[in-house]
């Protein structure tokens, strides 16, 4: 038996450390996530703000469309419009973990709640939820996305809630499957037996050993979500026009994505920089995905 | 003696759905007309193969479902009087939980592995009947939750501890304890030993016995191992596809089985020693299916002495020696026929060294 | 008697997060042609890893560190052996399922429910019995009383006779990705599956035919192991190794297992290793019995003498914790668990739990040593503990 000195719930999550951090791609995942949240709490310092009412504006001297190599001023260079394509980077971090943790949260909450009532009741209930469940289906990410804000107009704030209606529906067909896997095991039996409460079963018995799918989806769904936040900002339907975030940068860059004939390259940083962060994101978190997965299949788990 | 349940014609049919409409097309009648009267402080031994209906009634008599027909009256107090006894068989979950039946009648399942939930603490587990039933305050609930567990052999070095660090033993342990937290009256054991090794199981009959001293319990011990039940058990009840078809004191049921399926069964047991052999009866074919019982007598399309009358009528659960019933039309036949054939008729000491 | 399997010293690990659970610790264990073998001892004791060992299956965390397995496919003469750790995984999979078969607990697990019995049992012919087919066809082809419409006939003959020489020639493997021409392995599949009803009719199922056209789930436990016993038996195994291939089932269809194994003993198969934790099955069906305590044999011997005369004193707590038909008074049961495998304890890894234990228990293991009459046993005090 593992060492008694610490608190079993310790050592549970060490072994599950020890689980995630076997693995390779764990470690470059985390090592990934960790910078970009350091450079998102960092931001103020490392790029102070011009704009002291609206940091996330990004500053710009001038409005020549033609970008600018990087220089002493504008390290990175600057971007279609004379955006600093440096602060652009720093701040689009808050901007991307904003759109994820948000839209995660919200979609995640709403998915585990409605799945959670419609596998652990069953019937009618669970019968007309998942048909509901079925015409949300039936509408495409994107129309539907692009739908809401045309309707409430733009900004970022209606891409998250835009996101998060669509998103949720996933969550709801997943926590419903495991549900109704554990519904049945002889645990849950016994806390009925003990007449435990349904709401005590559901949320002491059954989520505590539903949620590692869900806690997987959520990593991943934290990179996608900024990936599709980015392609509706590529497309004009996202953030104001300024606005720190690395879809709205991609977009200023759209026209110099190839330079003219005798030098195609000239405005690679408009393109590369924003990009690569957008890239490394979704990576890093699709990697602790990877691993989370991989460390909490129920197969391998118990030694 | 007195009673402590008393359960009629219970059923349980669980519908079979089908077409577009998912209109009810069949049944499995995984119950299908129950008798049985379980005395209080006894242990009555359950058996029959998977599929018969066992684990159905179980369940049934701690309500974890609801039967689909049937009585169970529960006798609250010992002394025999009608107005103390209720009809569990309906309750609603509320009142269940409200008259008390939640905390009188308790489950131990087979496999602790799965009973147990993996992501909670044995404190917890053990703790949780505790708190549900009545409010605690937090000292005395640790001092209760150390009593049951010394109760079940297991020291303060399990307190803090997730089941997975317990072997399949000591689990059943804590299965055991979490079961007793309540003072429950009557305890349904789902083969409570199937799962676990030879030399536990011994430990874990040896502490059910115990207990049941101890805590004047009431067991209803369901196994399809019949050496075990024989050891625990003061009278037996063997089932076939949703029937009782004999009901006996152990020694009795052991000594002059009366029903042709019970001698299948006690003739099946492998027995450890090497002395006895080539004496099994063994039965053709399996069980049929819950879905489409044999009609009439269940036990004909594998019953070696079957005659015209087991296809067309039902027998019905007689007492033919006081206190030992069967449902057999050739019940009095039976031991002769089998002694004809298969040359003895008495289990009890078949193993003798 | 010959030998027919001997294991020297194996020693298997498992390398775990906990750290490196010692799952075989030194087993010796000889299995003679012509007998039933059984193998007992509770959960985690090594009885599984054992066989897995000796078959080479040990799956991701385990590896067989160090020892030898004999195998002596001669009944006559033990010298021919091969030592099948040193073998390649070619030769292995060659070997498993032909010479060597294994049952497995749970039936449904071994069988593919979306394949159909006779496909599942042909699988066994087609994939070790090929070639001899082939050869059987083409003998049948060139014999002058066969139907066949002659054009295909004569196409087929070639065909046939090539792959009675070759089973993998490259024109084979070609023929059976053309259209029309991939057909010309029929009469392969339908001598395989005619075989696969012969196995199944020998198990005394009255309706093969139907049998091999029906999918698992049509069939009910009893009889969906007694498909994985003609799968198993479908090559004429020298050794059929079943690990609790009982244990599931209930007991009027454990009787009727365990007469079909009597029975097969008698004429199909000539050995047999049965892994159980059921002593009475042991009784009932085993010839010699081995049995096993944390990663250890502790005691081999005659089944007649293991339970009359046990000296082991794990052999005899075990016995006496069994209830019986016969039991008067209370079963005495052995106090305490297994020991965990990760840190064994030191010398017998029994005397935490033994009554008997002994100062030299504590520092060192016994050997497996034989005290006459084909009985061995691994330890110090056996001579002051005869049975009581």
């Amino acid at each position: 038996m593992a060492t008694n000195k610490f608190h079993p719930r310790w050592r549970e999550f060490k072994f599950t450390l020890h689980r995630i951090f076997r693995n390779p791609s764990a470690i470059i995942g985390f090592m990934l996530l960790f910078c970009f949240m350091a450079v998102a709490m960092l931001a103020p310092v490392i790029a102070p703000p011009k704009n002291q009412f609206n940091p996330y504006m990004m500053p710009h001297k001038g409005y020549s469309p033609t970008p600018k190599p990087p220089s002493e001023q504008n390290i990175f260079g600057t971007t279609s419009g004379q955006y600093d394509i440096f602060y652009g980077a720093v701040w689009g971090t808050r901007t991307a973990f904003k759109i994820g943790l948000f839209v995660v949260l919200i979609a995640g909450i709403v998915g585990i709640s409605l799945g959670a009532i419609a596998g652990y009741y069953g019937g009618l209930l669970d019968e007309i939820l998942m048909r509901l469940i079925d015409i949300m289906w039936a509408i495409p990410t994107l129309v539907l996305a692009m739908a809401i804000v045309v309707a409430f107009g733009r900004g970022l704030d209606k891409i998250m809630i835009a996101l998060a209606l669509v998103q949720w529906r996933w969550y709801v067909r997943v926590i419903r499957s495991e549900i109704l896997t554990l519904r049945d095991q002889d645990f849950v039996h016994a806390a009925k037996l003990m007449g435990v409460s349904d709401f005590i079963i559901i949320t002491r018995h059954i989520l505590p050993n539903a949620i590692y799918p869900v806690l997987i989806m959520a990593s991943m769904d934290m990179g996608s979500m900024v990936i599709t936040a980015a392609f509706l900002s590529f497309v004009g339907l996202g953030a104001p026009k300024g606005y720190a975030d690395w879809g709205q940068m991609v977009a200023l860059a759209r026209n110099y994505i190839v330079g003219p004939v005798d030098d195609p390259l000239r405005f690679w940083y408009t393109i590369v920089i924003p990009g690569a962060c957008i890239i490394l994101f979704v990576l890093a978190w699709n990697l602790i995905g990877d691993a989370l997965r991989d460390a909490f299949d129920p197969k391998l788990r118990r030694r | 003696m007195s009673k402590i349940l008393e359960i009629t014609d219970l059923k349980k049919h669980y519908p079979v759905t089908g077409g577009v409409l998912q209109r009810k097309i069949a049944s499995v009648k995984a119950l299908d007309g129950i008798d049985l009267n379980i005395q209080r402080g006894e242990c009555l031994g359950l058996v029959g193969e998977s599929g018969c209906g066992k684990t159905t009634t179980g369940k049934a008599l701690v309500r974890l479902h609801r039967p689909t027909e049937g009585k169970i009256y529960y006798y609250a107090s010992a002394n025999q009087q009608d107005e103390f006894k209720t009809d569990i068989a309906q309750l609603h979950e509320g009142a269940l939980k409200r008259k008390g039946i939640r905390a009188k009648f308790q489950m131990v399942f087979q496999d602790p592995t799965t009973s147990l939930n993996p992501r909670m603490l044995i404190k917890n587990i053990i703790a949780e009947p505790l708190k549900t039933q009545n409010s605690i305050s937090a000292r005395d609930l640790e001092a209760r939750v150390l009593m049951l567990l010394s109760l079940v052999g297991l020291t303060k070095d399990h307190y803090l501890r997730y089941p997975h660090e317990f072997s399949g033993g000591q689990r059943q342990r804590i299965a055991v304890a979490r079961a007793i937290a309540t003072h429950p009256d009557f305890i349904v054991l789902d083969e409570p030993t199937s799962a676990l090794d030879v030399s536990v199981q011994a430990q874990i009959l040896n502490l059910l016995m115990e207990l049941q001293q101890k805590l004047s319990l009431t067991f209803l011990f369901i196994t399809h191992h019949l050496l075990v039940v024989k050891y625990i058990s003061q009278r037996l009840a063997v089932m076939y596809l949703g029937k009782i078809v004999e009901v006996a004191p152990t020694a009795s049921l052991f000594r002059n089985p009366l029903h042709p399926y019970t001698h299948a069964l006690l003739s099946g047991i492998p027995v450890p020693d090497t002395a006895s052999k080539a004496r099994r009866i063994v039965l053709t074919g399996d069980v049929p299916s819950p879905l489409n019982p044999p009609k009439a007598c269940r036990f004909h399309t594998r019953c070696p002495f079957v005659m015209d009358i087991c296809r067309e009528k039902e027998p019905v659960l007689e007492e033919v020696i006081p206190c030992h019933m069967v449902a057999c039309h050739r019940k009095l036949e039976v031991e002769k026929l089998v002694m004809e054939t298969f040359g003895h008729t008495s289990y009890e000491h078949a193993d003798v060294l | 008697m010959t030998k027919l399997v001997q294991t020297i010293d194996l020693i298997t690990n498992f390398y775990t997060y906990e750290g490196v659970v010692r799952a075989l610790d030194k087993v010796n264990l000889t299995i003679e042609h012509g007998t039933t073998f059984g193998l007992v001892g509770e959960s985690g004791c090594g009885k599984s890893v054992t066989v897995r060992s000796l078959l080479r299956i040990i799956q991701a965390p385990g590896k067989v560190e160090d020892g030898e397995v004999w195998f002596f496919q001669n009944a006559q003469q033990d010298t021919e052996g091969i030592e099948l750790l040193s073998q390649n995984e070619k030769y292995m999979q060659a070997l498993r399922g032909d010479s060597i078969s294994m049952i497995f607990q749970e039936p449904n697990a071994a069988l593919n429910p979306i394949m159909s019995i006779g496909d599942q049992v042909s699988e066994s012919f087609l994939f070790h019995r090929k070639q001899e087919m082939c050869r059987q066809i083409s003998d049948t082809l060139y014999s002058p009383d066969c139907q066949i419409f002659l054009p295909v006939k004569k196409l087929l003959q070639p065909l046939y006779r090539l792959a009675a020489k070759n089973t993998g020639a490259w024109l084979l493997k070609f023929l059976s990705r053309v259209p029309v021409f991939k057909y010309w392995d029929r009469l392969l599949k339908r001598e395989a599956l005619r075989r696969s009803v012969d196995i199944i009719a020998k198990l005394g199922i009255s309706n093969a035919e139907e049998i091999v056209k029906s999918y698992p789930h049509n069939l009910s436990g009893g009889m969906k192991q007694r498909i994985v016993i003609a799968i198993a038996l479908a090559c004429h195994p020298v050794l059929l190794i079943a690990d609790e291939a009982t244990s599931n089932l209930d007991v009027t269809i454990q009787a009727q297992i365990l007469e079909l194994l009597r029975e097969l003993r008698q004429k199909e198969i000539s050995s047999v290793l049965l892994i159980t934790h059921d002593l009475g099955v042991v009784a009932e069906t085993c010839d010699r019995v081995g049995v096993m305590y944390a990663g250890q044999l502790c005691e081999v011997a005659n089944v007649k003498d293991l339970f009359g005369n046990p000296k082991h004193p794990y052999t005899q707590a075990l016995l006496h914790s069994v209830p019986r038909l016969s039991q008067k008074g209370p079963l005495q049961s052995i106090e305490g668990s297994v020991p965990n495998l990760v840190a064994p304890p030191r010398g017998c890894r029994f005397h935490p739990r033994c009554p008997h234990c002994k100062e030299i228990c504590r520092k060192s293991f016994p050997m497996l040593v034989e005290i006459g009459n084909h009985h061995f046993v691994a330890c110090y005090l056996w001579t002051n503990l005869s049975r009581d």
